[in-house]
């Protein structure tokens, strides 16, 4: 049996993002797409954790 | 999820800044290595002491080239020394609002410097302020972080940061605590209602962060200072106990990038 759809409403912020590094945001995102996060990466997350606390974010 | 903290060895890590990147860059190759971490890739949270940002408003019709020079004369800094990036804030039908930022290239690159030194590739070196803003669960909010040195406020309004001020205070004196983190909220408050376009209300709640957990009386009293709600931030899920409340924060909102 054919299940209904479910309807999803996505709850878009208004998130900045920018990188101090990357030339790839030197010039305005236009309007930017937005959505839920797609996965948190738990590595990565890792990382992150460790370079935040190294760096002196306390 | 592996996750670790160390200290920085004495005076490479002062404000913020990163003033020996070969110490640090040292200290964070041992704590990948502690932790059997192998990943290169590297997202990194900057403290914002680094940089300087705004968010300004402009007419919907006004071109790339009318908020350059807008933005040239708002943040008349010297080129040669700092950089100066904008994008877009999302969802701004009525207006043309973006995110200005311009940074320390000598500061980022010292971060740059320290996390390559550590055998990794940094690919994004973001603003401690927008990683919180992207994770908070509050949308208009001041974070303040008492466990960072010096203590930092972060306003967020509308899931962006607006501003960002640190300051530092004596919070050992159980008398004084009140007064003295009064002081610094009600500047952040005051300077960015002073700004005709907002419409930050009396709702949006201030939330504490640090180890150092406020009495409720201090609580209740500051809240009476400010004149804005007072609580604890919301814990994140999982929280490994030896990493601070915050500096998960962070680490959620970088990953919460949808560009890397």
């Amino acid at each position: 049996m054919k299940q209904r759809r479910v309807e999803r409403v996505e709850r878009r912020r208004p998130l900045v993002e920018f990188n101090m590094i990357s030339g790839v945001e030197a010039r305005p995102s236009k309007r930017r797409r937005l959505g839920c996060q797609s996965f948190l990466a738990p590595g990565l997350l890792g990382l992150v954790v460790l370079f935040t606390r190294v760096l002196g974010l306390n | 999820m592996r996750s670790g903290t160390a200290t920085a060895p004495a005076g490479a890590l002062v404000g913020g800044r990163v003033r020996d990147p070969t110490a640090v860059g040292i200290a964070l190759k041992q704590l990948l290595a502690r932790n059997d971490i192998t990943e290169t890739r590297a997202l990194v949270a900057a403290n914002d002491a680094v940089a300087t940002f705004r968010v300004l408003r402009y007419p919907a019709a006004a071109s790339d080239a009318e908020v350059d020079s807008a933005i040239a004369r708002e943040l008349p800094l010297d080129p040669s020394r700092m950089a100066t990036r904008w994008v877009e804030v999302p969802q701004s039908h009525d207006l043309r609002e973006v995110y200005v930022a311009s940074w320390d290239r000598a500061e980022v690159k010292n971060i740059v410097d320290a996390t390559k030194l550590a055998g990794l590739d940094p690919s994004v070196v973001e603003l401690k302020s927008t990683c919180v803003a992207r994770a908070v669960t509050e949308p208009s909010c001041v974070v303040l972080d008492l466990s960072a040195e010096p203590m930092d406020a972060t306003l967020i309004d509308h899931c962006v940061p607006q501003v960002w001020h640190n300051f530092h205070a004596d919070i050992t004196q159980d008398d004084n605590v009140a007064a003295a983190l009064a002081a610094p909220l009600r500047s952040v408050l005051r300077f960015y209602k002073s700004r005709r376009d907002t419409e930050y209300g009396p709702h949006c709640p201030v939330l504490i962060t640090g180890e150092h957990v406020l009495p409720t009386h201090v609580v209740a009293r500051l809240s009476e200072l400010v004149d804005h709600p007072v609580q604890p931030l919301p814990m994140p899920a999982r929280v490994p106990a030896d990493i601070r409340h915050t500096t998960y924060l962070t680490c959620l909102g970088l990953v919460m990038r949808r560009t890397r």
